[in-house]
């Protein structure tokens, strides 16, 4: 278990979904999945075998955690396995969102975006 | 919950587990859960919709599959997320190392082949899909058939620990079952034996907690069952030896878990009742699992009852055994045989026969006894079953081999000037070779994937029991690892046999004539090897059609044939009391009120009960009868199917009386006993005598019926007794309804009526006589449609051979037509020429094909009701449905040969 947050640079998009959402509360795969679907209004589909995958991965490097099922959630279903964010999970994230702003304050001093940015508001 | 998981969620489930074990059984059921509600959602969606998440769903786990397979053969070294980003600066400089590798130019040859090769295909769709769909035909029959006997014989059972070292004892020669106590005595005396277990397949009543009950299939097993198979329950324990004596324990089927409980974990310490009797609850087995010789899967499994234990006489187990280490089947055996005389000195009555012979015991491995157990005792029904469809499967694969290799052969012939083109520039002869081959192989790995999952939704029909056909039920036909290696062996044997002729040929033309165009001009031979392949189809599809012809025939005959009862307007159902604990005198009240209670409801004529239905599943046989007068051969037995029936029985399916008298209600416990016999029961035991008041065992004949079929369409006469309920108390019995009304009306009524009488009984196929009966022509109904299936893709394929070949013949003879127009031929005569020459080529496969199945057909004579397998008529039409099918597919060449222009085709 690497104790340094940044040697998990570049998270890979999913990952760093996946993290995000646990961010917020203790989910479960479908929740996960939604959540994802929710927040990147519809762009985003995950597999649930990638879904998966991808959380045994977290699991074992120490990312993710599972839980005991919230109490509080009447949902709830004892089939259902539900997962967290560890504090080193967290650290990763904000490794990896403080890589992406660098990028995008990178990305603000070249007119690659220029042309997009335009069209868009045009459009509007 | 009840009700088995959508089809999607099946196959997810199947796709996940296959393709990516490595995510661990925890990880997968997640993954599943999930996908089930995902698709739930769905519910309101629309059939695309659901499509596209399935196959999203599909690729998301391919593509995982390899992520996981190359991070498992990757450098240990592997963190989450270290893949490379297309954003990430690092320049990547893995692809500048890896062009030093030696293997690199052989890798680049061959995609770019491969490449070329999709691109040639993709260029002629129509071609590319004519061929994917009649290998993924051909190979998809391969693949059921290969699958139903992976799972009838060579898969080992699922989850049991070291198969190799577990070994069946069966009793006798012909593989007999054991009583508990014989096990018991068995498992403490062979030494070489670390650990044995009993096991049998049982029919049970279950009943739910607050659900009616219902039938199920379950397996009663000694304690030690899963201890010896070396099957660790998912969740929660098996048996244990101390609870062993209360014997109110049970371990449910995985499937059978989800089904009904939807995986809840709080099913452990439920109670259920397995016929009447409480069992608790104490595990689930891991998914799968199946019987070790059977390859049903149990819903659930529970201990001998404890009555049973102490009966020596009640022969219903199978045994195995575990060896010790180091042990063998010889030793096992050395060890058995002094075992089995150890007890036929001590219980002579069980262990010897009539003649004072002890019985032995047989050891074997599961593999054989898998194998063994299905051919033993089995007439010769099943076995030319087997011969027939393991033929009718090769046929289909060749018919679509050939027709594949023409086409390909047609298809390289046309190519001719890109490939001489190819020759003259430079290329090896081996590279045009190896990128033909790889044209078919990709052609038949395409065609091998189709058919995995024409396989997949074929066995899953299969499974859910809803095609209603001769499988046992619940068998576990899954595409496992073996039969995907079958699909890959059979693609790629088949890529390379039906690629290389033609690649062979292709890449060896006359490069001058190719380049120019001519080479096609020279007439072929008769025996070429196109025409070879098409005189094969021909002869094959005539095999078939000849085959469904027969099975359609004798279906007609069935029909027509004198069953010696009539079943129609009548409704039957069959109950079994002693599952609700009833005694023998609850028993014969309760079947009294209810033939009682129908024969008062409108349009009843007559009510009556028989234990077997004639035709039906199942019979009942009694031995070693004696006949008054006659005087037995030494060692002869006489024995003689049966039923039990009550008065009015004969009447209501009018079975006639020839002599004496039916039943009556006189004929009661305390009276004389008596019994009714058929014709062929007098003229075997009687002949010339009146059997009427003589005595057959301790029942004196009352009557003689007329002779009827009674177990199969085919059989002759056979001898057949009857006894009257009263006398014979049986609590198993089918209540015979004839109505002058609607049958199913009436078997409605009849269930409503059992149903009032007693809710927690179950009903057992209920139905009309008329459909119970008609499962004796149930093998004929199958082959007909499996044959008549095969018959007519293989004449579609074989009328795509001969217009294939025509067409082609034509356009190679454009010259030597249009000279012959030029010449004053009638275009009639150049039509004639053409056709006749198609002719003869089908003529040929005609007589080939007629010759081999006069020879083949023999095979089928079992299995055939009424009709000769020489028939005359099956022969002949099937011929003179290939002639018109033939003459239809070379008509178009042909006619387009008439209207070639002369002039145009000269001066090319």
């Amino acid at each position: 278990m690497s104790p340094n947050p940044k040697k998990h640079l570049p998270l890979q998009t999913h990952n760093f979904q996946i993290l995000l959402s646990l961010l917020k509360r203790e989910m479960h795969g479908y929740s996960i999945i939604k959540d994802i679907g929710e927040r990147t209004g519809g762009e985003m589909a995950l597999g649930t075998s990638t879904l998966y995958a991808a959380i045994k991965r977290m699991v074992k490097e120490g990312l993710l955690e599972k839980t005991d099922r919230p109490a509080d959630n009447e949902s709830s279903d004892a089939r259902r396995l539900y997962y967290r964010t560890t504090d080193f999970g967290r650290a990763v994230a904000r490794e990896e969102a403080l890589r992406i702003r660098r990028l995008d304050e990178m990305l603000t001093t070249t007119d690659l975006l220029v042309d997009a940015t335009s069209e868009e508001t045009g459009a509007r | 919950m009840a009700g088995r998981l959508p089809l999607a969620v099946r196959i997810h489930a199947r796709l996940v587990r296959s393709l990516v074990p490595s995510l661990g059984q925890e990880y997968i059921t997640q993954a599943n859960t999930a996908f089930g509600d995902l698709y739930g959602d769905m519910t309101n969606a629309s059939i695309w919709q659901r499509i596209r998440l399935l196959s999203r769903e599909c690729v998301a786990i391919v593509v995982t599959a390899f992520a996981e397979y190359k991070e498992q053969h990757a450098a240990p070294k592997s963190v989450v997320g270290s893949t490379p980003d297309p954003r990430s600066p690092t320049p990547d400089s893995r692809s500048t190392s890896r062009r030093q590798h030696p293997l690199r130019a052989f890798g680049d040859n061959l995609r770019q082949d491969f490449t070329y090769a999709i691109r040639s295909l993709l260029r002629t769709p129509g071609f590319t899909a004519v061929v994917i769909a009649s290998l993924a035909l051909g190979m998809s029959i391969t693949t059921t058939f290969f699958s139903i006997v992976n799972a009838l014989v060579l898969r080992p059972p699922p989850h049991v620990e070291a198969p190799d070292e577990l070994m069946t004892i069966r009793v006798g020669s012909r593989g007999g079952p054991h009583s508990y106590p014989d096990f018991v005595d068995i498992r403490n005396q062979a030494e070489a034996l670390e650990n044995a277990a009993l096991f049998s397949q049982r029919d049970i009543v279950l009943t739910l907690p607050d659900r009616p009950p219902r039938r199920a299939f379950a397996e009663e097993v000694s304690e030690s069952y899963f201890n010896v198979l070396g099957v660790a329950p998912v969740y929660g324990r098996s048996f244990i030896e101390e609870e062993w004596t209360t014997a109110n324990v049970t371990v449910l089927g995985y499937g059978f878990w989800q089904r009904e409980f939807g995986g809840a974990p709080e099913v452990l310490g439920q109670v259920i009742l397995i016929d009447g009797r409480e069992h608790t609850v104490v595990g689930v087995a891991p998914p799968g699992l199946t019987g070790v010789i059977e390859p049903s899967v149990p819903d659930l499994w529970y201990p001998v009852e404890p009555g049973y234990r102490e009966m020596r006489g009640r022969r219903s187990y199978t045994m195995i055994g575990r060896m010790r280490p180091g042990a063998s089947i010889e030793q096992t055996q050395a060890q058995l045989d002094l075992i089995a005389a150890r007890l036929a000195d001590e219980y002579p009555g069980m262990w010897k026969d009539r003649n004072g012979v002890g019985q032995p015991l047989t050891a074997r491995s599961i593999a054989e006894d898998r194998i063994v157990s299905k051919t033993e005792g089995h007439s010769g029904e099943a076995i030319a079953v087997l011969a027939i469809l393991s033929t009718i499967v090769l046929l289909v694969l060749g018919i679509a081999c050939s027709n594949v290799a023409n086409l390909l052969l047609t298809r390289a012939q046309r190519r001719r000037t890109e490939i001489a083109m190819r020759l003259a520039l430079g290329a090896s002869r081996r590279r045009l070779i190896a990128q033909l081959l790889n044209e078919s192989l990709i052609l038949a790995g395409v065609s091998g994937a189709a058919a995995l999952f024409v396989v997949y939704w074929i066995t899953d029909l299969v499974a859910s029991g809803r095609l209603g056909i001769g499988l046992p039920a619940m068998v576990d036909v899954t595409v496992d690892w073996r039969v995907a290696l079958f699909v890959a062996v059979v693609a790629t044997g088949t890529g390379i046999l039906f690629g290389l002729v033609p690649a062979l040929q292709a890449s060896r033309p006359d490069l001058v004539s190719a380049l120019k165009g001519l080479e096609g001009e020279k007439r072929g031979a008769f025996f070429s090897v196109r025409n070879i392949l098409v005189v094969v189809q021909v002869a094959g599809s005539l095999i078939l059609l000849v085959g469904a012809t027969l099975f359609m025939r004798s279906l007609q005959e069935a029909g027509r044939a004198d069953l010696g009862f009539d079943p129609e307007n009548v409704a039957v159902i069959s109950l079994d009391l002693g599952q609700r604990q009833y005694t023998a005198e609850a028993g014969a009240q309760f079947y009294t009120d209810v033939v009682q209670r129908m024969a008062t409801l409108p349009n009843v004529e007559s009510v009556a009960l028989a234990m077997t239905i004639p035709l039906g599943r199942g019979r009942t046989r009694w031995g070693r009868l004696s006949v008054e007068g006659y005087e037995r051969a030494p060692n002869e037995v006489i024995a003689a199917d049966g039923n039990v029936v009550t008065p009015g029985y004969f009447d209501l399916v009018r079975m006639s009386l020839v002599r004496g008298r039916d039943f009556t209600s006189g004929d009661r416990d305390g009276a004389v006993e008596v019994v009714v016999i058929n014709e062929a029961f007098v003229d075997r035991y009687f002949g010339d005598r009146n059997p009427l008041g003589k005595q057959v065992d301790s029942w004196e004949v009352v009557g003689v019926v007329r002779n009827a079929k009674y177990d199969q369409l085919g059989e002759s006469p056979l001898p057949h007794i009857w006894l009257p309920h009263a006398q014979n108390p049986r609590l198993a019995m089918g209540i015979h309804v004839r109505t002058g009304g609607d049958v199913g009306a009436t078997l409605a009524a009849l269930v409503r009526q059992v149903q009032s009488m007693d809710p927690g009984l179950p009903i057992m196929n209920p139905g009309t006589m008329e459909d119970l009966t008609a499962a004796a022509t149930l093998p004929q109904r199958i082959m007909s449609v499996i044959l008549g299936v095969a018959g007519l893709i293989a004449l579609g394929m074989a009328m795509m051979g001969i217009y294939g070949v025509m067409a082609f013949a034509v356009s190679q003879r454009t010259r030597e037509v249009g000279l012959r127009i030029a010449l004053g031929a009638h275009p009639v005569n150049v039509v004639r020429m053409i056709v006749r020459e198609g002719l003869l080529l089908s003529g040929t496969g005609l007589v080939v094909g007629l010759a081999v199945s006069a020879v083949i057909t023999r095979a089928l004579s079992v299995l055939l009701y009424g009709v000769s397998p020489m028939d005359p008529g099956a022969m002949f039409g099937g011929a003179s449905l290939l002639l018109l099918a033939s003459v239809a597919a070379t008509l178009r060449p042909a006619l387009s040969a008439a209207r070639v222009d002369p002039m145009q085709s000269l001066r090319n």
